[in-house]
Protein backbone atom coordinates (compact mmCIF):
# COMPACT_ATOMS: atom_id res chain seq x y z
CA UNK A 1 0.00 0.00 0.00
CA UNK A 2 1.53 3.27 -1.07
CA UNK A 3 2.08 6.29 1.23
CA UNK A 4 -0.69 8.44 0.41
CA UNK A 5 -3.03 5.85 1.78
CA UNK A 6 -1.62 4.99 5.25
CA UNK A 7 -1.69 8.96 5.83
CA UNK A 8 -5.53 9.30 4.69
CA UNK A 9 -6.10 5.82 7.62
CA UNK A 10 -3.81 7.71 9.76
CA UNK A 11 -6.06 11.22 9.39
CA UNK A 12 -8.98 8.97 10.31
CA UNK A 13 -7.59 7.10 13.07
CA UNK A 14 -6.59 10.11 14.63
CA UNK A 15 -9.83 11.64 13.82
CA UNK A 16 -11.73 8.52 15.45
CA UNK A 17 -13.40 7.26 12.53
CA UNK A 18 -11.25 4.65 10.92
CA UNK A 19 -12.41 1.14 11.46
CA UNK A 20 -11.08 -1.99 13.20
CA UNK A 21 -9.14 -3.71 11.01
CA UNK A 22 -7.68 -0.76 9.26
CA UNK A 23 -6.52 0.50 12.65
CA UNK A 24 -4.13 -2.82 13.64
CA UNK A 25 -3.06 -2.51 9.74
CA UNK A 26 -1.99 0.65 10.67
CA UNK A 27 -0.32 0.59 13.78
CA UNK A 28 1.39 -3.07 12.23
CA UNK A 29 2.78 -0.36 9.74
CA UNK A 30 3.60 3.24 12.08
CA UNK A 31 6.31 -0.02 13.94
CA UNK A 32 8.44 0.44 11.33
CA UNK A 33 8.09 3.61 9.64
CA UNK A 34 9.57 6.50 11.33
CA UNK A 35 7.93 9.24 8.75
CA UNK A 36 4.15 7.99 9.32
CA UNK A 37 4.84 7.83 13.15
CA UNK A 38 6.39 11.57 12.99
CA UNK A 39 2.98 12.31 10.78
CA UNK A 40 0.75 10.75 13.37
CA UNK A 41 2.47 12.95 15.91
CA UNK A 42 1.57 16.05 14.21
CA UNK A 43 -2.15 15.33 13.19
CA UNK A 44 -2.53 14.68 17.07
CA UNK A 45 -0.75 17.84 18.10
CA UNK A 46 -3.56 19.99 15.47
CA UNK A 47 -5.78 17.69 16.97
CA UNK A 48 -5.20 19.08 20.24
CA UNK A 49 -4.89 22.84 18.98
CA UNK A 50 -8.34 22.35 17.47
CA UNK A 51 -9.43 21.33 20.56
CA UNK A 52 -8.22 23.73 23.05
CA UNK A 53 -10.26 26.48 21.26
CA UNK A 54 -13.44 24.98 22.55
CA UNK A 55 -15.25 27.65 24.88
CA UNK A 56 -17.04 26.60 27.60
CA UNK A 57 -20.88 27.83 28.49
CA UNK A 58 -22.83 29.60 30.65
CA UNK A 59 -23.60 27.44 33.84
CA UNK A 60 -27.63 28.56 33.26
CA UNK A 61 -27.67 27.96 29.24
CA UNK A 62 -29.88 24.93 28.99
CA UNK A 63 -32.26 26.67 31.91
CA UNK A 64 -32.10 30.24 29.70
CA UNK A 65 -32.76 27.78 26.78
CA UNK A 66 -35.81 26.42 28.55
CA UNK A 67 -37.28 29.38 30.29
CA UNK A 68 -36.94 31.36 26.80
CA UNK A 69 -39.32 28.77 24.55
CA UNK A 70 -42.33 30.78 23.90
CA UNK A 71 -45.67 28.89 22.80
CA UNK A 72 -45.16 26.81 19.60
CA UNK A 73 -48.13 26.54 17.17
CA UNK A 74 -47.61 22.67 17.45
CA UNK A 75 -48.56 22.45 21.46
CA UNK A 76 -52.09 23.68 20.91
CA UNK A 77 -52.36 20.01 19.10
CA UNK A 78 -50.75 17.81 21.33
CA UNK A 79 -52.41 15.64 23.51
CA UNK A 80 -51.61 17.79 26.71
CA UNK A 81 -53.74 20.00 25.17
CA UNK A 82 -56.64 17.39 24.83
CA UNK A 83 -56.22 16.32 28.49
CA UNK A 84 -58.26 18.67 30.67
CA UNK A 85 -61.29 18.98 28.02
CA UNK A 86 -61.11 14.94 27.74
CA UNK A 87 -61.32 15.07 31.87
CA UNK A 88 -64.07 17.66 31.64
CA UNK A 89 -65.96 15.94 29.49
CA UNK A 90 -66.04 12.56 31.21
CA UNK A 91 -66.84 14.15 34.49
CA UNK A 92 -69.55 16.06 33.11
CA UNK A 93 -70.71 12.33 31.70
CA UNK A 94 -70.45 10.99 34.76
CA UNK A 95 -72.43 13.12 36.57
CA UNK A 96 -75.19 13.50 33.96
CA UNK A 97 -75.28 9.53 34.06
CA UNK A 98 -75.15 9.48 37.89
CA UNK A 99 -78.45 12.63 37.72
CA UNK A 100 -80.22 10.45 35.35
CA UNK A 101 -79.95 6.89 37.55
CA UNK A 102 -80.92 8.62 40.52
CA UNK A 103 -84.25 9.73 38.90
CA UNK A 104 -84.99 6.75 37.39
CA UNK A 105 -84.60 5.16 40.74
CA UNK A 106 -86.61 7.65 43.22
CA UNK A 107 -88.03 11.16 41.21
CA UNK A 108 -89.14 12.41 44.51
CA UNK A 109 -85.80 13.58 46.68
CA UNK A 110 -84.25 14.95 43.18
CA UNK A 111 -87.79 16.31 42.04
CA UNK A 112 -86.35 19.92 42.80
CA UNK A 113 -83.22 20.31 41.14
CA UNK A 114 -84.87 18.21 38.39
CA UNK A 115 -87.61 20.73 37.80
CA UNK A 116 -84.79 23.33 38.01
CA UNK A 117 -82.86 21.41 35.37
CA UNK A 118 -86.11 20.22 33.32
CA UNK A 119 -87.23 24.21 32.91
CA UNK A 120 -83.48 25.04 31.60
CA UNK A 121 -84.40 22.23 29.50
CA UNK A 122 -86.77 23.41 27.84
CA UNK A 123 -85.30 26.99 27.60
CA UNK A 124 -82.69 25.30 25.73
CA UNK A 125 -84.71 22.95 23.50
CA UNK A 126 -86.81 25.96 22.59
CA UNK A 127 -83.97 28.16 21.38
CA UNK A 128 -82.59 25.50 19.70
CA UNK A 129 -85.85 24.09 18.13
CA UNK A 130 -85.91 28.47 16.93
CA UNK A 131 -82.46 27.77 15.48
CA UNK A 132 -83.39 24.63 13.73
CA UNK A 133 -86.53 25.89 12.34
CA UNK A 134 -84.74 29.04 10.76
CA UNK A 135 -82.19 26.21 9.64
CA UNK A 136 -84.84 23.85 8.65
CA UNK A 137 -85.45 26.61 5.40
CA UNK A 138 -81.92 25.81 4.08
CA UNK A 139 -81.69 22.28 5.70
CA UNK A 140 -84.90 21.14 5.87
CA UNK A 141 -84.51 17.39 6.41
CA UNK A 142 -81.47 17.89 8.84
CA UNK A 143 -83.16 20.63 10.87
CA UNK A 144 -86.13 18.87 11.48
CA UNK A 145 -84.55 15.21 12.48
CA UNK A 146 -82.35 17.80 15.11
CA UNK A 147 -85.91 19.11 15.95
CA UNK A 148 -87.49 16.17 16.64
CA UNK A 149 -84.93 14.17 18.14
CA UNK A 150 -84.16 16.96 20.86
CA UNK A 151 -87.77 17.48 21.28
CA UNK A 152 -88.11 13.45 21.82
CA UNK A 153 -87.32 13.02 25.44
CA UNK A 154 -85.16 15.39 28.12
CA UNK A 155 -82.29 12.82 28.01
CA UNK A 156 -81.41 14.21 24.30
CA UNK A 157 -81.84 17.80 25.34
CA UNK A 158 -79.39 17.31 28.53
CA UNK A 159 -76.96 15.64 26.07
CA UNK A 160 -76.71 18.32 23.45
CA UNK A 161 -76.36 20.54 26.37
CA UNK A 162 -73.49 18.59 28.26
CA UNK A 163 -72.01 18.70 24.48
CA UNK A 164 -72.26 22.98 23.94
CA UNK A 165 -70.57 23.08 27.40
CA UNK A 166 -67.76 20.50 26.67
CA UNK A 167 -67.50 22.15 23.44
CA UNK A 168 -67.21 25.46 25.21
CA UNK A 169 -64.30 24.13 27.51
CA UNK A 170 -62.37 23.28 24.73
CA UNK A 171 -62.52 26.35 22.92
CA UNK A 172 -61.40 28.31 26.23
CA UNK A 173 -58.40 25.38 26.48
CA UNK A 174 -57.51 25.99 23.04
CA UNK A 175 -57.04 29.80 23.03
CA UNK A 176 -55.60 29.93 26.57
CA UNK A 177 -51.73 29.72 25.88
CA UNK A 178 -49.18 28.92 28.49
CA UNK A 179 -46.67 31.60 29.08
CA UNK A 180 -43.31 31.62 29.72
CA UNK A 181 -40.56 34.30 31.16
CA UNK A 182 -38.77 35.38 27.81
CA UNK A 183 -35.39 35.74 28.47
CA UNK A 184 -34.20 36.21 24.51
CA UNK A 185 -34.34 39.84 23.54
CA UNK A 186 -37.14 41.04 21.56
CA UNK A 187 -35.16 41.88 18.61
CA UNK A 188 -33.54 38.32 18.79
CA UNK A 189 -36.38 36.52 18.53
CA UNK A 190 -37.10 34.18 15.74
CA UNK A 191 -39.33 35.35 13.16
CA UNK B 1 -14.20 12.11 18.83
CA UNK B 2 -15.97 8.53 18.75
CA UNK B 3 -19.63 8.62 18.52
CA UNK B 4 -21.76 6.02 20.07
CA UNK B 5 -25.35 5.72 19.05
CA UNK B 6 -27.39 8.18 21.23
CA UNK B 7 -30.04 6.56 23.81
CA UNK B 8 -32.53 7.91 23.10
CA UNK B 9 -32.45 8.42 19.74
CA UNK B 10 -32.99 12.43 18.85
CA UNK B 11 -36.03 11.59 17.16
CA UNK B 12 -37.66 9.61 19.56
CA UNK B 13 -37.09 12.68 22.03
CA UNK B 14 -38.83 14.66 19.42
CA UNK B 15 -41.62 12.41 19.23
CA UNK B 16 -41.56 12.88 23.07
CA UNK B 17 -42.09 16.71 22.96
CA UNK B 18 -44.47 16.81 20.22
CA UNK B 19 -46.58 14.23 22.08
CA UNK B 20 -46.93 16.98 25.09
CA UNK B 21 -43.59 16.27 27.01
CA UNK B 22 -42.10 19.58 26.30
CA UNK B 23 -39.07 18.86 29.37
CA UNK B 24 -37.69 15.97 26.99
CA UNK B 25 -36.38 19.03 24.72
CA UNK B 26 -34.16 20.18 27.82
CA UNK B 27 -32.69 16.22 26.75
CA UNK B 28 -32.24 17.49 22.91
CA UNK B 29 -30.52 20.79 24.49
CA UNK B 30 -28.10 19.75 26.57
CA UNK B 31 -27.42 16.67 23.94
CA UNK B 32 -25.99 19.20 21.36
CA UNK B 33 -25.54 22.56 23.63
CA UNK B 34 -21.97 22.62 24.03
CA UNK B 35 -21.59 21.69 19.87
CA UNK B 36 -23.77 24.22 18.79
CA UNK B 37 -22.23 27.17 21.02
CA UNK B 38 -18.25 26.25 19.91
CA UNK B 39 -19.85 25.80 16.14
CA UNK B 40 -21.39 28.71 16.70
CA UNK B 41 -18.62 30.31 18.54
CA UNK B 42 -16.29 29.70 14.82
CA UNK B 43 -18.65 31.33 12.49
CA UNK B 44 -19.68 34.51 14.51
CA UNK B 45 -16.35 34.74 16.69
CA UNK B 46 -17.69 36.03 19.26
CA UNK B 47 -18.42 33.24 22.49
CA UNK B 48 -21.25 35.74 23.64
CA UNK B 49 -23.00 36.23 20.34
CA UNK B 50 -22.35 32.42 19.88
CA UNK B 51 -24.27 31.30 22.87
CA UNK B 52 -27.12 34.05 22.61
CA UNK B 53 -27.20 32.88 18.62
CA UNK B 54 -27.26 29.50 19.78
CA UNK B 55 -30.04 30.26 22.11
CA UNK B 56 -32.08 31.53 19.13
CA UNK B 57 -31.72 28.85 17.29
CA UNK B 58 -32.32 26.10 19.54
CA UNK B 59 -36.25 28.64 20.08
CA UNK B 60 -36.23 28.39 16.29
CA UNK B 61 -35.78 24.71 16.13
CA UNK B 62 -38.42 23.92 19.30
CA UNK B 63 -40.92 26.32 17.28
CA UNK B 64 -40.46 24.74 14.18
CA UNK B 65 -39.96 20.90 15.78
CA UNK B 66 -43.67 19.48 14.12
CA UNK B 67 -42.19 20.27 10.62
CA UNK B 68 -39.35 18.44 11.40
CA UNK B 69 -39.26 15.17 8.97
CA UNK B 70 -37.71 12.73 10.39
CA UNK B 71 -36.33 10.70 7.47
CA UNK B 72 -33.58 13.10 8.20
CA UNK B 73 -31.35 13.45 11.05
CA UNK B 74 -32.33 15.71 13.94
CA UNK B 75 -28.57 16.84 14.12
CA UNK B 76 -28.23 17.72 10.51
CA UNK B 77 -31.22 19.66 10.36
CA UNK B 78 -29.79 21.54 13.92
CA UNK B 79 -26.49 22.59 12.43
CA UNK B 80 -28.07 24.18 9.01
CA UNK B 81 -30.37 26.05 11.25
CA UNK B 82 -27.88 26.96 12.67
CA UNK B 83 -25.28 27.58 10.13
CA UNK B 84 -28.51 30.13 8.77
CA UNK B 85 -28.79 32.17 11.81
CA UNK B 86 -25.29 32.40 11.98
CA UNK B 87 -25.01 33.86 8.22
CA UNK B 88 -28.10 36.32 9.38
CA UNK B 89 -25.81 37.54 11.87
CA UNK B 90 -23.03 37.99 9.95
CA UNK B 91 -24.78 39.79 7.33
CA UNK B 92 -26.00 42.24 9.52
CA UNK B 93 -22.79 43.18 10.83
CA UNK B 94 -21.55 43.92 7.55
CA UNK B 95 -24.36 46.29 7.31
CA UNK B 96 -23.41 47.96 10.14
CA UNK B 97 -20.42 48.89 9.03
CA UNK B 98 -18.80 52.43 9.58
CA UNK B 99 -16.72 54.47 7.46
CA UNK B 100 -13.66 54.08 8.94
CA UNK B 101 -12.64 58.22 8.14
CA UNK B 102 -13.83 61.28 10.08
CA UNK B 103 -14.76 64.73 9.42
CA UNK B 104 -11.88 66.97 11.34
CA UNK B 105 -13.52 69.36 13.61
CA UNK B 106 -12.84 72.37 11.73
CA UNK B 107 -14.48 70.51 8.51
CA UNK B 108 -11.69 70.92 6.20
CA UNK B 109 -10.44 67.45 6.25
CA UNK B 110 -11.04 63.84 7.52
CA UNK B 111 -8.88 61.56 9.43
CA UNK B 112 -8.83 57.73 9.69
CA UNK B 113 -10.25 56.20 12.56
CA UNK B 114 -7.89 54.28 14.79
CA UNK B 115 -9.38 50.92 15.13
CA UNK B 116 -8.36 47.75 16.76
CA UNK B 117 -6.73 45.45 14.22
CA UNK B 118 -8.91 42.48 14.97
CA UNK B 119 -6.13 40.49 16.04
CA UNK B 120 -5.48 39.09 19.36
CA UNK B 121 -6.89 41.27 21.92
CA UNK B 122 -4.93 41.93 25.36
CA UNK B 123 -6.47 39.49 27.15
CA UNK B 124 -5.56 36.80 23.85
CA UNK B 125 -2.11 37.82 24.33
CA UNK B 126 -1.57 35.13 27.10
CA UNK B 127 0.09 31.57 25.13
CA UNK B 128 -3.01 29.66 24.95
CA UNK B 129 -4.97 32.53 23.50
CA UNK B 130 -2.60 33.47 21.09
CA UNK B 131 -2.64 29.93 19.85
CA UNK B 132 -6.53 29.95 19.64
CA UNK B 133 -5.98 32.81 17.62
CA UNK B 134 -3.53 31.30 15.24
CA UNK B 135 -5.78 28.70 14.59
CA UNK B 136 -8.55 31.00 13.53
CA UNK B 137 -6.28 32.62 11.30
CA UNK B 138 -5.29 29.45 9.54
CA UNK B 139 -9.02 27.73 10.07
CA UNK B 140 -10.04 31.55 7.98
CA UNK B 141 -7.57 31.13 5.23
CA UNK B 142 -9.00 27.76 4.38
CA UNK B 143 -11.44 27.65 1.10
CA UNK B 144 -14.55 27.72 1.97
CA UNK B 145 -15.87 24.24 2.00
CA UNK B 146 -13.06 23.31 3.74
CA UNK B 147 -13.72 25.48 6.37
CA UNK B 148 -16.92 24.82 6.72
CA UNK B 149 -16.45 21.25 7.12
CA UNK B 150 -13.70 21.37 9.88
CA UNK B 151 -16.31 23.79 11.83
CA UNK B 152 -18.63 20.89 11.90
CA UNK B 153 -16.63 18.50 11.96
CA UNK B 154 -14.20 19.62 14.82
CA UNK B 155 -16.55 21.89 16.92
CA UNK B 156 -19.73 20.60 15.82
CA UNK B 157 -18.29 17.26 16.30
CA UNK B 158 -20.62 15.83 13.45
CA UNK B 159 -20.26 12.21 12.63
CA UNK B 160 -18.89 11.60 8.92
CA UNK B 161 -22.26 10.67 7.78
CA UNK B 162 -24.06 13.64 9.60
CA UNK B 163 -21.62 16.02 7.28
CA UNK B 164 -22.20 14.26 4.46
CA UNK B 165 -26.19 14.04 4.63
CA UNK B 166 -25.86 18.03 5.91
CA UNK B 167 -24.06 18.54 3.18
CA UNK B 168 -25.59 16.24 0.17
CA UNK B 169 -21.99 14.62 0.09
CA UNK B 170 -20.95 11.13 -0.69
CA UNK B 171 -19.17 10.15 2.30
CA UNK B 172 -16.12 9.05 0.75
CA UNK B 173 -16.26 12.87 -0.59
CA UNK B 174 -16.63 14.28 3.02
CA UNK B 175 -13.53 11.81 4.19
CA UNK B 176 -11.60 12.87 1.39
CA UNK B 177 -12.17 16.48 1.61
CA UNK B 178 -11.28 16.29 5.43
CA UNK B 179 -8.09 14.89 4.79
CA UNK B 180 -7.35 17.48 2.24
CA UNK B 181 -8.76 20.63 4.52
CA UNK B 182 -6.82 19.16 7.92
CA UNK B 183 -3.24 18.94 5.71
CA UNK B 184 -3.91 22.60 4.16
CA UNK B 185 -4.40 23.65 8.08
CA UNK B 186 -1.74 21.63 9.58
CA UNK B 187 0.69 23.47 6.58
CA UNK B 188 -0.79 26.84 7.59
CA UNK B 189 0.22 26.82 11.02
CA UNK B 190 3.65 25.09 10.43
CA UNK B 191 4.39 27.91 8.17
CA UNK B 192 4.00 30.28 11.28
Amino acid sequence: MDHQTWREWLDLDVDGALGDEERRRLAGHLAGCTECAAERRRLEALAARLAAGRIALRPDFKASVMAALPPARWEARSRRAWRLPAVLLAGLALGAALLAGAAAADPAPLAGPLSALSALGEVFAAAIAAGTGMASASWRGIGSAVGEWLAASRLHQGAALLLLVSLNLLAVRLIRRRRRPAAVPADRRAS
Amino acid sequence: MPHEPLSPPDEELVRAVLAGDPERFGDIVERYQSRLVNYLNRLVRSPEEAQDLAQEVFVRVYQALDRFDPQYRFSTWLFRVAQNAAIDVIRKRRIRLVPLTRQDEDGEGTHELELADGGPSAQERMEGAQSDARVRAAIDRLPDEYRELICLRHYGELAYDEIAESRGMPLGTVKNKLFRARQMLKGLLEED
